[in-house]
C-alpha cells in the first residue's frame, strides 16, 4: 500500500528526474549578485564591435568610417550596431579572446541620446527602421537578421545550428554549473516568461516533438519561475508542452553534450553536433533572444556577472554590445582597483585572462572578474593516482593522454612529421582526445597541479592544425592529378616545350615595375 | 613390398616438386611485387610527407615524381623547400637516409604564401592558365584572371610566364581561426 502511494506520488512528480553525471565535480555554490536587481550599464560613448565571426575567422565591414548606423543595423555578417552611432574607426584592437591580440573591430562613437526615433529622423536622410515588425512565428530568416547568437559562451550562431526542419527534442540549457557566473539564474528568475515563449518558438521553428528545459536543482528561485512560466504558458502551445527537468547540481553537467545526455539519453559524440543527433540546444539567454527576435528587437546586449576575488560590489549587469570591460566595471561601482588586480573573461574554470581592461564585451563574455594576481603551484610529476579518470566526465584517461599529448608536442615543436602518422598522435585520435570537453575537472583534482586541461587544449589544437594541412595537401595533390589526367588524355594538343624564364628574374622586374609607378604616382601629385 | 616402396618414393618426388614449383612461383610473385606493386606502394608513402604545393623546384615536374626519384635513389631527400627541414626529417625517417641540410640553391622555405593577380594590370594573355600545376587559375583570353584563394598553393609557377609581370605572391591572410592553445608554459 505504502509503497504503491510511493509510486503514485512518483509518477505524479512535476520534475522528472534524469539519471546523475559519471565523473564530475560538487563544487561548492557560488553564484555573485543574485540578491541584487541586474544592474543597468548605461550606452557608453564608444562601442568596439569586433569583425571576427564563430571559429575566428574574421568578417568583411559592410560599413566605412564616417557613416551613420542606425542600432540594429548591420555593420558586418552578424554584427549589429548595439546603437544609434557614426563609426569612427575600423581598425584593430584588443578583443576578448584568448589569443590577447588585436583583431579587427568596428569602433562606433554614439549619439549622445540613444532614442532611435525622434532624433533619427532628423539626422538620416531617410528613416531607418531600428527594429523589425512582430512575427507570428519565429524563421530562420529573422533569427539571423536579429543576429541571435548563442549566449552560453561558445557564441555559436543560433541559425547555424537549425541545419534539419524536424528535430526530435529541443533542450534549453539553464545548467549554469560553472562557480561564479550567475547571468544566466538571474535571467531565470525575472525573464523565464520570455525564455519559455523563445523555448517554445524555436521547438516549433524546428518542429521537435519534446522541448526540454534543464536546470539544476539548487537554483530554488529560478526553478519555480521556470515552472510558474510553464503553467501559465497557455497560447502558441499547440499541443507541444514544454516540461522543466532538474538534475543534480554538479560540474560540469551544463556542458552541451552531457546536458543532452542528461535530458534526452541522446549520446552525441565529440566532434559531431547535437543536430546531427536531431537535437536543438540552446542557452536560456539564447531562447530570451529568440523570443525577442520575433518580437522583432534584435540582439545587442547580454548579461554579465561582474565578481571575482577583487571585486567590491558582485551584481550581473545588463551589458550593450561593445561596451569595454573598463566601462562595466566603472558602472557597477567596482573601481578603484589595485595595480595588481588581473582581469579574467569568463569562469574561473572555463575562462581566460584578459590584458587590458579596454576589450569589449561580446556575446562570449559571460563574466568579466576582477581577481588577485595568480599563484599557482609548481607542477610535479605524476603519481599515477588515477584521481584524473575518476573525475573526468567523459570517461576519459587524463594520465595516458598527457604522456602521448606531451610526446607528440615534442615531435611537433621539433617540426617530425607535418604529414604523416605518429603512434602518439594515433594514441591520442583512440584515447579519445577530441571528446575532452576542457572542463578542467582533472586539473582541479591533480595532486601534481599538472596543467592537463591546458595540455590536451595544446594538443587538440596541433592535431587540428596537422589535419589541415593533410586536408591542404590532399586537395592540392587531387587538383593535379586531375590536371595530369586531362592533359594526358588530349594528346592533339601536347603542349609547346617553352623555355621558360625563372620566378625569380621575374619577380625582380615586378618589384622594380612597381617602384617605377609608384615613383611616376609621387612625381604627379 | 618394393612396389610400396616406389609408390612412396614416387610421391613424395611428386610432393616434392609441387611444393618446388609453388615456391618459385611465389618467389616471382614477390620480384613482381617489389618491381611493381611494392614500389608504388613506397612512392605513395613518401609522397604523402612532400607538401603537394607542386612548385618543381626540387627539379622534377611535381610532387610524386620527386618521390619516384626519392624511391628509385635518384635524388637527394634536401631539394623541398616548401617542406623545409621537417620534410627533410620525415623523408630521412622513413627511407632511413642521413639527414642533410637543405639545398640553397632550390630556393628558401617561405611562410605560407598565395598568388595574387594584379587586376588593374592583368591583360587577359592566358599564358599563366597552364602554368598553374592545380588549376587554381580562373581567366579566358582577353578576360581578366583571378586566383581562387583555397585553391593556390603558392608555387610561384604562373610569376614567370606573366608578361606584364602582374602577378605577385603574399603571405597567406591569417586571422584568429588559425590561432591555437600555446603549449603550458609558453606565450603564444
Amino acid at each position: 500500500m505504502i509503497v504503491r502511494r510511493l509510486l503514485d506520488w512518483q509518477s505524479r512528480r512535476r520534475t522528472p528526474r534524469s539519471p546523475g553525471l559519471r565523473g564530475g565535480l560538487a563544487l561548492p555554490r557560488d553564484k555573485p549578485g543574485l540578491d541584487r536587481d541586474i544592474v543597468e550599464v548605461p550606452l557608453p560613448r564608444v562601442l568596439v564591435l569586433p569583425l571576427v565571426g564563430h571559429g575566428g575567422r574574421t568578417l568583411a565591414p559592410m560599413v566605412a568610417v564616417g557613416d551613420r548606423v542606425a542600432r540594429g543595423q548591420s555593420l558586418g555578417p552578424g554584427l549589429l550596431a548595439s546603437a544609434a552611432a557614426t563609426v569612427t574607426a575600423i581598425e584593430a584592437r584588443p578583443i576578448a579572446h584568448p589569443a590577447g591580440r588585436p583583431a579587427p573591430c568596428v569602433v562606433l562613437t554614439t549619439d549622445a541620446i540613444d532614442a532611435p526615433d525622434i532624433p533619427l529622423a532628423a539626422t538620416f536622410p531617410e528613416p531607418l527602421r531600428p527594429t523589425l515588425p512582430p512575427l507570428e512565428r519565429l524563421t530562420r530568416e529573422r533569427l539571423t537578421a536579429c543576429a541571435v547568437t548563442g549566449l552560453g559562451g561558445a557564441g555559436f550562431p543560433t541559425p547555424d545550428k537549425l541545419v534539419t526542419d524536424t528535430m526530435q527534442a529541443l533542450v534549453v540549457n539553464g545548467a549554469e554549473c560553472e562557480p561564479g557566473i550567475a547571468c544566466d539564474e538571474a535571467l531565470m528568475q525575472v525573464a523565464a516568461g520570455e525564455i519559455v515563449a523563445g523555448a517554445l518558438a524555436l521547438a516549433r521553428l524546428v518542429s521537435a516533438s519534446r522541448c526540454l528545459l534543464v536546470i539544476e536543482d539548487d537554483k530554488v528561485a529560478a526553478k519555480h519561475a521556470l515552472r510558474a512560466a510553464i503553467a501559465t504558458q497557455t497560447d502558441g502551445t499547440e499541443g507541444l508542452e514544454p516540461r522543466l527537468v532538474t538534475i543534480a547540481p554538479r560540474y560540469p553537467s551544463g556542458a552541451e553534450r552531457l546536458l543532452i545526455r542528461l535530458a534526452t539519453g541522446i549520446d552525441v559524440p565529440g566532434g559531431e553536433r547535437p543536430a546531427d543527433h536531431g537535437v536543438l540546444c540552446v542557452n536560456v539567454a539564447t531562447a530570451r533572444a529568440a523570443h525577442r527576435a520575433r518580437l522583432g528587437e534584435p540582439l545587442l546586449s547580454r548579461i554579465v556577472t561582474v565578481a571575482g576575488g577583487r571585486a567590491q560590489a558582485p551584481c550581473n549587469a545588463r551589458v550593450p554590445f561593445g561596451t569595454s570591460f573598463a566601462a562595466v566595471l566603472d558602472a557597477t561601482g567596482q573601481r578603484p582597483r589595485a595595480d595588481d588586480t588581473r582581469c579574467r573573461s569568463g569562469g574561473a574554470l572555463s575562462g581566460f585572462d584578459v590584458a587590458y581592461e579596454q576589450v569589449a564585451v561580446t556575446a562570449t563574455v559571460n563574466r568579466i572578474a576582477v581577481e588577485p594576481p595568480l599563484t599557482s603551484a609548481p607542477s610535479s610529476p605524476c603519481i599515477r593516482c588515477a584521481a584524473c579518470s575518476d573525475v573526468c566526465p567523459v570517461a576519459l584517461l587524463p594520465q595516458a593522454l598527457l604522456h602521448h599529448a606531451r610526446a607528440d608536442a615534442t615531435t611537433a615543436a621539433e617540426g617530425i612529421a607535418i604529414r604523416g602518422t605518429s603512434i602518439h598522435r594515433a594514441a591520442l585520435d583512440r584515447g579519445g582526445l577530441g571528446d575532452c570537453l576542457e572542463c578542467g575537472c582533472c586539473d582541479l583534482v591533480c595532486p601534481s597541479s599538472i596543467p592537463l586541461t591546458a595540455t590536451f587544449r595544446h594538443a587538440r589544437g596541433v592535431r587540428r592544425n596537422a589535419r589541415r594541412n593533410e586536408a591542404d595537401a590532399a586537395r592540392a595533390e587531387d587538383l593535379h592529378r586531375r590536371r595530369e589526367t586531362r592533359l594526358a588524355t588530349r594528346v592533339t594538343q601536347a603542349p609547346v616545350a617553352r623555355p621558360v624564364p625563372s620566378a625569380g628574374s621575374a619577380l625582380e622586374r615586378a618589384r622594380a615595375r612597381r617602384r617605377r609607378s609608384r615613383a611616376r604616382e609621387n612625381g604627379d601629385r | 613390398m618394393s612396389a610400396l616402396a616406389l609408390a612412396t618414393l614416387l610421391f613424395a618426388g611428386l610432393l616434392a616438386a609441387g611444393i618446388g614449383l609453388l615456391l618459385a612461383r611465389l618467389d616471382r610473385a614477390a620480384d613482381q611485387f617489389a618491381a611493381g606493386d611494392g614500389r608504388q606502394h613506397v612512392v605513395r608513402e613518401v609522397d604523402a610527407l612532400l607538401p603537394q604545393t607542386q612548385c618543381a623546384q626540387c627539379g622534377y615536374p611535381g610532387c610524386r615524381p620527386y618521390a619516384e626519384a626519392l624511391v628509385d635513389g635518384a635524388a637527394d631527400i634536401d631539394r623541398c623547400p616548401p617542406g623545409g627541414t621537417a620534410t627533410v626529417q620525415a623523408l630521412a625517417t622513413l627511407l632511413g637516409r642521413a639527414e642533410i641540410p637543405l639545398d640553397p640553391s632550390r630556393g628558401a622555405t617561405k611562410r605560407p604564401q598565395v598568388a595574387r593577380i594584379d587586376e588593374a594590370e592583368c591583360i587577359g594573355c592566358a599564358l599563366c592558365l597552364p602554368a598553374c600545376p592545380v588549376d587554381a587559375i580562373v581567366g579566358a583570353a582577353t578576360f581578366m584572371h583571378t586566383v581562387i584563394d583555397a585553391d593556390c598553393t603558392g608555387c610561384e609557377r604562373c610569376v614567370a610566364p606573366c608578361p606584364v609581370d602582374c602577378i605577385g605572391l603574399e603571405p597567406r591572410a591569417t586571422s584568429l581561426a588559425d590561432w591555437r592553445w600555446p603549449r603550458p608554459g609558453t606565450r603564444g
